[in-house]
C-alpha cells in the first residue's frame, strides 16, 4: 500500500529529480500538492464518506452538519431513504412547512442549506429520534509515512496531480505538457466513481443463478 | 486545524519562486492579505457553502429592516416561521398602489429600490404581530484576516481554491510576475472547485464514491 513518501518518490523520479535531495523541487511542498490533490479527488469522486447509524437530530428544522465532515449526502430512518430536495422547493410547496411538527417524530424529508446546515421536515416534536446520514467527510492530512488508504487507480492519479503541480513551478512547455495528467487525474477520479455507480444492480434482488436466470427480483424470462 | 496565512502564503511562495518574506518586492504582505480577503469572501458567495441563520426582531408599523451582520446575500426569510415570497417593488406596486400603507403579518419582502443591506416587507407588522421575529438564512461573510498569524475562516477544504484566487491575482498583476497563461489556469481551477461544491448541494444525492 501506498505511502505519502513513496508517492513522492516516484513523482521525483518522474521529474528526474534526486529522491533523498531534491533541488528544484522540495519534499515538503510536493506533499502539500498531494494533500490538494486528495481534496480535490474527495470532491470528484466522493470517496471519503462515512455513515454515523444513529444520528440525534435536534427539535428544531435546521441541524448542523457534523464537524470533520464537508457535506451530509444521504439520509435515511430505520433503513428507509428519506427524500433530499431544496429549500425554494419546500417553501413553494407549503410556506408553512417549517411550523409543522411530527407528533409521531418520523422525519420524512431533508435538504442542504450551504454545506453547513441542513434542514429536517417535519421537524421533531420531542428527542431521542434518530437517523442514518451519510457524510462526505475531509480524508485526513497525510504525511511522508501516512499509508494512503485508496485503491490502487486513485494513487495513480495522485502521483499525475503532484507532477503536474510540481510543473506548475517550473512553468513554459513543460507546465503546459503536464495539462495531460492533469486531465488523466480528473478523469480517474470521475472514473472510479461512474464505474462504482454502475455497479449498483438495481434489476434483481438477490444473486442471479447463472445462465438459467433464476432469482431474478423483477425480470421473468419465463 | 485552521490554515493560517503563513502557511498560505508558505504554499503560494514556492509555487511562484519566490521567497518566504517575497522580497522580490513584486508583491507585499498586506497586498496579499487583500488579496485572501477578497478571495476568502469570493468563494463563499460563489460556492454558497456556508449559512448563517439570525433572528429579525419585528417592530410594529415598521417594514424596513436591516439585513444580519456579515451577510453577504439573503437567501430566505420567514416570518413567524412562514416563508416569505421574495418579489419586487414593481410588483407591489402593480398590484396594491397603496401597499405601503397597510398593516399585518408580512407575506413578501423585496430588496430593490432600498439602501443596500436593506429588505422591506409587504405590510407592517401590528402591535400584536410585533412580538413575532424574522429568522433570515444568508450567506456568510467569512471574518476578514489581518495579520499573517491568522487563521483563515473558510473551511479547511476550501483552502486549495482560495490559494487559486489568490495566484490567479498575483499573476494577473502588471508588472514582471505577470503570466497571464498561468493566471487563466488558476482561474478554471477556481472555477471547477466551485462546481464541484455545487454539485454537492444538488438534488442528486452524491452517493457514488
Amino acid at each position: 500500500m501506498a505511502t505519502g513518501g513513496s508517492v513522492i518518490d516516484t513523482v521525483l523520479r518522474d521529474l528526474d529529480e534526486s529522491i533523498s535531495v531534491p533541488i528544484f523541487w522540495t519534499r515538503a511542498e510536493l506533499l502539500t500538492h498531494l494533500n490538494d490533490g486528495l481534496q480535490e479527488l474527495n470532491l470528484i469522486s466522493g470517496k471519503f464518506q462515512v455513515e454515523t447509524p444513529a444520528f440525534v437530530p435536534t427539535t428544531a428544522t435546521l441541524q448542523t452538519t457534523p464537524t470533520g465532515s464537508i457535506a451530509v449526502l444521504h439520509v435515511s430512518r430505520s433503513s428507509q431513504f428519506l427524500r433530499k430536495r431544496r429549500l425554494e422547493d419546500m417553501d413553494r410547496e407549503n410556506k408553512k412547512w417549517m411550523q409543522e411538527t411530527s407528533a409521531g417524530n418520523v422525519i420524512k424529508q431533508w435538504g442542504p442549506v450551504g454545506l453547513n446546515l441542513w434542514f429536517v421536515y417535519p421537524k421533531l416534536f420531542s428527542g431521542g429520534s434518530t437517523l442514518a446520514i451519510v457524510t462526505l467527510d475531509q480524508p485526513g492530512t497525510i504525511g511522508e509515512g501516512t499509508t494512503i488508504a485508496l485503491d490502487e487507480e486513485y494513487i495513480d492519479a495522485l502521483e499525475m496531480y503532484v507532477f503536474h503541480m510540481a510543473r506548475f513551478k517550473e512553468g513554459g512547455a513543460e507546465f503546459q505538457q503536464s495539462m495531460e495528467a492533469y486531465d488523466k487525474f480528473r478523469e480517474i477520479c470521475g472514473h472510479v466513481a461512474t464505474r462504482k455507480m454502475s455497479e449498483q444492480y438495481t434489476l434483481w434482488s438477490k444473486e442471479p443463478a447463472g445462465e438459467t436466470g433464476a432469482n431474478y427480483g423483477t425480470i421473468s424470462r419465463s | 486545524m485552521a490554515t493560517t496565512v503563513t502557511q498560505l502564503l508558505a504554499q503560494i511562495d514556492e509555487l511562484v519562486l519566490e521567497n518566504s518574506s517575497f522580497s522580490s518586492g513584486l508583491w507585499t504582505t498586506a497586498e496579499l492579505i487583500d488579496f485572501i480577503n477578497v478571495v476568502s469572501a469570493n468563494v463563499i458567495l460563489d460556492s454558497q457553502i456556508t449559512k448563517q441563520t439570525d433572528t429579525v426582531d419585528a417592530v410594529a408599523a415598521t417594514r424596513s429592516y436591516s439585513e444580519p451582520a456579515d451577510s453577504m446575500s439573503i437567501d430566505r426569510i420567514d416570518f413567524d416561521n412562514i416563508a416569505l415570497y421574495r418579489t419586487s417593488r414593481g410588483y407591489l406596486d402593480l398590484e396594491n398602489k397603496k401597499w405601503r400603507t397597510e398593516a399585518g403579518r408580512p407575506a413578501r419582502y423585496h430588496q430593490d429600490q432600498l439602501p443596500s443591506k436593506t429588505f422591506e416587507v409587504d405590510k407592517a407588522p401590528t402591535a400584536a404581530l410585533a412580538v413575532l421575529d424574522f429568522h433570515v438564512i444568508s450567506t456568510k461573510l467569512p471574518a476578514a484576516v489581518a495579520a499573517i498569524g491568522d487563521a483563515l475562516t473558510v473551511p479547511d477544504y476550501m483552502v486549495i481554491y482560495v490559494k487559486f484566487g489568490v495566484l490567479e491575482k498575483m499573476l494577473s498583476k502588471q508588472g514582471e510576475a505577470q503570466d497571464l497563461a498561468k493566471a487563466a489556469y488558476c482561474k478554471e481551477r477556481y472555477e471547477f472547485g466551485m462546481e464541484l461544491f455545487k454539485n454537492l448541494m444538488s438534488e442528486k444525492a452524491k452517493d457514488n464514491g
